[in-house]
């Protein structure tokens, strides 16, 4: 490996071409750069990440052992809202990239056949969203099937063929006939040319605008500390609309990418550590047998693309009071750690959260990761989320509740909320009032009365305080429904 | 033989592969600008002055214009009130009154922000019932009498009131408004829009510089959909645009944010309809009085057309004997509302579905008895409350087809005994019809033009007024000239729309695109085609045809033109058995100097009404079908789910199979969104809070029915249309309002008898509100 430097530009494989991009064009919403360097067929619709049609597929250069460096496998995720500087040692394919000169490749095939494209404002990004289920299916010799076609198209959208045609198209794939894009866009040889350069930093300048990617915590930490109001980007998922609807701009980002420690989640003696540049893919795959109920959340949290790029630290610092992964933190009593020039702390984030938008954190603090201690076989959980549409939604009210049980007899409890207030609350008075008591369904039904008075939701555009008030209400009649099941009546 | 087949939408290689070219794909011309429009911060009230001065300082910002700037500030597809940039009186809260202008669009939403408004604000209104009361009217119809309403709700023995409300609708058509305007030398304007009307559009960007009709040009390439939203609307900006184009003398794009374009542009209009129906102990509707309140929003648009198929489809599926049936389309502070698929058709119908749901629980039957009761019959009962004979009437077939077919009973038992005993859920289950009037009830605009010249080489380019906004209208024209010369769809190619090629067109709407433009495409092929046998004629009569002579002019008395065939690139001359070859017939008809074009214009035949009586022939012929929806809603939360639905409809023969079965699909789910999630947010200003997918819910993947059919039942008896197809466009959009009536049924499965109180759309805070009344 060589010695890493700090580089002024990034560089970029797209559809298997080197670009190199420094200056204000790595400060442009990558959907952006790709239009304006003669690849149009990238679309942008609501330039927030809600409808795909931006979608693209991307893979990164990993270091994988001190010799040897891989390509993750291809993801989607929204070109609209993430800035081109976070892709250094990326490999980009856009739709452009999908075929070879007339010969299209199956997804496209499928797509013209079964008339999954109308107006074509969407199809670029349905193609690239179906083309890399077939990338990451066609091993499995298996035909995709409806609802995994279903739950990989969930971040696009499509006015015209209310998606019957789509999934027509997406179950009708030969994937025997597919050609990995893997074999043309993630090669040994693209690889080892990015290899020396893997472990750069980067430090970008532009005008007043300023990007850096530090390659370890000491700079990153000293940066923070020079330049407080640097704003730490992850996936951008939440900043890059901000930045497109010309709310924040975001002219002094600094990214954790290059810090190979952030990527990192494990289990430890007192928990999940979640690093700060896991992805809530990553979270919901891993979770999935420690903490079930997280993942199962995690499923309609968001589209495959935002979860490919937003991460659960972002999440948690953005702190939206309906912030949706928070209420099953709050239940799970996971900490977050604050790195300074000065150490580290751990906050508990039951007490992080101080009022809308205001959090315990110094202007010099970056946060590194959130630990999250794994409930034990004796405790019960459920998280659930409301919402105007299941999938693809804020929601209107978030809850979560975790038991801790002696037979039927309730030992510990403790219950979160969102939307019901100016942050995500956990609800003391309730988890007494459940302590020590038999788990019933008139103690629910008692629990969901109380609650009404414990929490004063607004009226806003997803929801009245009044249906809010109910909802409340009823999610802990449907959390002892739940539970009913798992819990053995004697 | 290309009409019947199912080939692939004539874009779709450009679309798989990001080929396709959409107005922000043009690649940007040297010196080109970017126009940012500006609304005004306030609903109602008097714009006194705009202050842009630190704006145009800002860096990157050229220039600003506001409606002073304009030669010409009105338009209006039937009244011309409208302004294209706010000059004193504003209309709604984001009403464009001021252009940025710079090569940037960063930095002219980092100027945004220093623009200032001064406005003198006045009250607003924002409902229809404040704007009924303070007798706010854009239009008022006349009254629809069919027999004596009054009299008959006397003697019926129930009668119910109320009053159904549904919401407006964002098209959420994919490519907001978008427009490129280049300034041509001599003053001349050619605009690139994403428009469905580029006559319109053309008209109003002339008008609005001071410029004649000839010295405008639109062109039109595709849309990133449309839904109605860019039938007149997509002109404002193409005016916009052309503005600073002239003034700047440089090319000009204005294509807006989906946040700009949600909080600016018109929408399905919202509705509340008070009515009076009275029926029989068995359900038979004696009796309906109506009054349709459609809200126009700030401006006339085409709100008193949309009313008016509101009023034509108040009957859905079902015979009225007596009715009485008023309309006003009231003004509002709310954006400009504006066509959307189906025009007022499903607001109008989904009054008496909701009707019909009513009395079913009163009458504690099942309300598909109600329905199959009042269906329109063959031979009896089958003339509406305007007069329209049905004609060739499918409805009571594809009634019992789909309930056969739907398991219908077997699934009613099986929701009865589920309801009874979840605890969690509640399942509901409903049939509705669409019967959809096909022609634009304004009779002029029922005519279209077309051009087809075939090339040397014997390949087709066919233009025509229509627009391809995704609905495959190009495609089917393109399978229709294929099918008449008898050549592979492959050979003919339609092109862009051109106001240069294609004048005095209408919009494509009203279901009809296809109806016209293949119609006079049809008509066009047929003139080359009769010169063609006339050569061919020729050739078999041995008529000299050398250095001394040719071909002579077309005789039509002479021809005999049905002896001649055109199939497999080979016309056939049938009684002799003897052919000539396609190409070779080009090049004979070139060289003997015959035209191998032909321009044709097209009118529906047949359509009369007068509005003084509200009777007569409106439409050409209906479009039909019926669908049966089954879902599932949680009680806990109103949250539910869409089980399965099931969709039969009649659309004649068909031009290309999988292009209308996608129409079919996508007007279902569509119309399913506008019932269930899609609602539309205002702050108490009168701004538009949901106006970003973030907040504005359209159906995504996962809320489609679990289980989905489509059929077709065959109709080879609509004679009154160019290959006895039907018209698909707008038609299953009315399906979709299964959905809401079968919400109904879930909520009224837990009613002890009190009549349904649900609006539409039905969130799932709807739902549990409605349900908690029963509790």
């Amino acid at each position: 490996m060589a010695d890493s430097k700090i580089r002024n530009e990034i560089h970029v494989f797209i559809n298997g071409v080197e670009h190199r991009i420094g200056g204000e064009k790595a400060f442009l919403p990558l959907a952006q750069y790709l239009r304006t360097h003669s690849l149009p067929g990238t679309k942008v619709v609501c330039a927030e990440g809600d409808c795909g049609a931006c979608t693209v597929l991307a893979s990164k250069l990993k270091q994988t052992s001190a010799a040897a460096v891989e390509w993750t496998s291809f993801q989607t995720i929204n070109s609209c809202i993430a800035p081109m500087y976070l892709f250094d040692m990326g490999s980009l394919v856009t739709v452009e990239g999908l075929s070879e000169q007339e010969e299209l490749n199956e997804v496209q095939d499928q797509m013209r056949a079964f008339h999954g494209g109308q107006c074509g404002y969407c199809t670029p990004g349905m193609v690239c969203a179906l083309s890399s289920l077939a990338e990451s299916s066609h091993c499995s010799g298996k035909n995709i099937s409806e609802k995994k076609a279903r739950n990989h198209l969930t971040g696009n959208l499509c006015r015209c063929t209310g998606y019957e045609p789509i999934l027509q198209a997406a179950t009708h794939l030969d994937l025997s006939k597919w050609k990995p894009l893997k074999d043309k866009y993630l090669t040994a040889s693209q690889a080892q040319g990015f290899a020396v350069r893997l472990n750069d930093s980067l430090m970008i300048e532009a005008g007043s605008r300023r990007f850096s990617a530090p390659a370890s915590f000491t700079v990153a930490v000293d940066q923070k500390n020079q330049s407080p109001e640097t704003r730490l980007v992850a996936g951008a998922t939440d900043l890059g609309v901000l930045h497109n609807k010309g709310k924040v701009f975001l002219d002094n980002a600094m990214s954790l990418h290059k810090i190979a420690d952030t990527e990192k989640i494990d289990i430890r003696a007192d928990g999940v550590w979640v690093g700060a540049r896991v992805t809530l893919t990553q979270l919901e795959n891993f979770v999935a047998n420690t903490l079930p109920e997280l993942s199962r959340l995690l499923r309609i949290f968001a589209s495959p693309q935002i979860k490919n790029q937003g991460t659960l630290v972002g999440n948690v610092m953005n702190g939206s009071p309906i912030g949706d992964s928070i209420p099953a933190l709050l239940a799970l009593e996971a900490r977050v750690h604050l790195q300074s020039v000065t150490g580290l702390r751990e906050v508990p984030l039951s007490q992080f959260y101080k009022a809308y938008k205001v959090f315990d954190v110094k202007p010099n603090e970056i946060a590194t990761g959130v630990l999250i201690p794994v409930l034990g076989t004796e405790w019960k959980s459920r998280f659930f989320k409301v919402s105007l549409r299941k999938d693809l939604d804020i929601s209107a009210v978030t809850f979560a509740a975790a038991l801790k049980l002696d037979g039927t007899r309730i030992s510990e409890a403790r219950f979160a909320m969102g939307g019901v207030g100016p942050t995500v609350v956990r609800l003391p008075e309730l988890e007494k009032a459940a302590q020590g008591q038999k788990f019933s369904e008139a103690l629910f039904a008692d629990l969901g009365k109380q609650v009404r008075s414990l929490i004063k939701p607004i009226s806003d555009l997803r929801a009245s305080h009044e249906y809010r008030l109910k909802v409340a209400e009823n999610l802990f009649k449907k959390c002892h429904l739940e539970l009913e099941q798992e819990i053995p009546c004697p | 033989m290309s009409v019947g087949q199912n080939i692939p939408h004539d874009s779709s290689r450009g679309h798989v592969t990001g080929g396709s070219v959409f107005i922000d794909d043009r690649p940007l011309m040297q010196g080109e600008v970017q126009v940012l429009p500006i609304g005004v911060p306030a609903a109602a009230g008097i714009l006194k002055s705009i202050d842009y001065t630190e704006a145009l300082k800002a860096p990157g910002v050229l220039a600003v214009f506001t409606a002073k700037d304009l030669y010409h500030n009105s338009w209006g597809t039937i009244v011309a009130e409208q302004p294209i940039l706010v000059a004193d009186k504003i209309g709604y809260y984001d009403e464009p009154a001021l252009l940025l202008v710079g090569t940037d669009m960063e930095a002219l939403l980092r100027a945004k922000k220093f623009v200032r408004f001064e406005v003198e604000k006045a009250p607003a209104i924002f409902t229809i019932d404040e704007a009924i009361a303070q007798q706010s009217f854009i239009y008022k119809a006349n009254a629809f009498k069919v027999g004596d309403a009054a009299a008959a709700l006397n003697k019926a023995p129930h009668r119910l009131q109320g009053a159904f409300e549904c919401g407006g609708q964002e098209h959420f058509y994919l490519e907001s408004q978008a427009c490129i305007a280049y300034p041509m030398e001599d003053g001349q304007m050619e605009i690139h829009a994403s428009s469905q009307h580029p006559t319109e559009t053309q008209h109003v960007v002339a008008e609005a510089l001071g410029l004649s009709l000839h010295e405008v040009v639109c062109v039109v390439k595709r849309m990133g959909g449309g839904f109605g939203g860019k039938e007149s609307q997509a002109a404002p900006f193409a005016a916009m645009a052309a503005l600073v184009a002239q003034k700047m003398k440089r090319p000009a794009r204005l294509c807006l944010s989906k946040d700009d374009d949600m909080m600016m542009t018109g929408k399905r209009h919202p509705f509340k309809n008070y009515y009076e129906v009275g029926f029989d102990d068995d359900g038979r509707i004696l009796a309906l009085k109506a009054h349709l309140y459609a809200d126009g929003g700030a401006y006339a648009d085409l709100s008193s057309s949309i009313l008016d198929r509101a009023m034509f489809h108040v009957d859905g599926a079902y015979y009225l004997a007596d009715a009485f049936i008023e309309g006003s389309v009231v003004r509002t502070n709310l954006y400009s509302n504006t066509a959307f698929r189906g025009f007022g058709g499903p607001q109008g119908t989904m009054t008496i579905e909701s009707i019909i749901e009513d009395i079913a629980l009163y009458l504690k039957k099942d309300a598909l008895e109600i329905r199959e009761l009042n269906c329109y019959q063959k031979d009896v009962r089958n003339v509406t409350h305007y007069g329209q004979h049905l004609g060739h009437n499918p409805l009571p077939d594809l009634f019992a087809e789909l309930k056969k077919t739907s398991d219908y009973e077997q699934r009613r038992r099986e929701i009865d005994a589920f309801n009874a005993s979840s605890k969690t859920h509640v399942k509901g289950l409903s049939m509705t019809a669409t019967k959809f009037g096909i022609a634009f009830t304004a009779r002029f605009l029922n005519q279209g033009n077309a051009s087809v010249n075939v090339h040397k080489d014997g390949t087709v380019q066919v233009s025509t007024g229509a627009t391809e906004m995704g609905q495959g209208v190009n495609t089917k024209v393109q399978q229709v000239v294929a099918h008449a010369f008898g050549i592979p769809a492959t050979s003919v190619k339609v092109m862009a729309t051109s106001t240069e090629k294609n004048h005095n067109t209408s919009p494509t709407a009203a279901s009809s695109g296809s109806d016209i433009n293949c119609a006079a495409a049809l008509k066009a092929a047929d003139g080359i085609k009769k010169r063609l046998a006339w050569l061919f004629q020729n050739i078999l009569a041995q008529t000299p045809m050398n250095d001394i002579a040719e071909c002579p002019p077309l005789n039509e008395d002479l021809l005999h033109f049905d002896e001649f065939h055109f199939e497999d690139e080979t016309i056939t001359h049938s009684p002799s058995g003897k052919t000539l070859r396609w190409a070779e017939a080009i090049q004979q008809a070139y060289f003997n100097r015959m035209s191998l074009g032909e321009y044709a214009h097209f009118k529906t035949e047949g359509l009369g009404f007068d509005k003084k009586t509200s009777q007569g022939t409106p439409f050409k012929y209906f479009t039909n079908g019926v669908a049966v929806s089954e879902v599932q809603v949680d009680v806990l939360t109103g949250e539910y789910k869409v089980l399965r639905s099931d969709i039969l409809m009649d659309l004649g023969r068909r031009i290309n199979p999988g292009i209308d079965r996608g129409q079919v699909t996508g007007a279902f789910v569509q119309g399913m969104g506008w019932v269930t999630s899609e609602k539309l947010f205002h702050n108490k200003d009168g701004k538009l809070l949901s106006h970003s997918p973030t907040t504005y819910k359209i159906p995504n993947v996962q809320d489609t029915p679990r289980v989905f059919n489509i059929e077709f039942i065959e109709n080879h008896e609509n004679r009154e249309n160019v290959h006895r197809s039907k018209a698909v466009g707008e038609p299953p959009f009315l399906l979709g309002i299964s959905v809401w009536t079968a919400l109904k049924d879930a909520a009224n499965a837990k009613s002890k008898g009190l009549i349904s109180t649900l609006k539409s759309p039905a969130t799932p805070e709807d739902m549990l509100m409605e349900l908690s009344r029963h509790e």
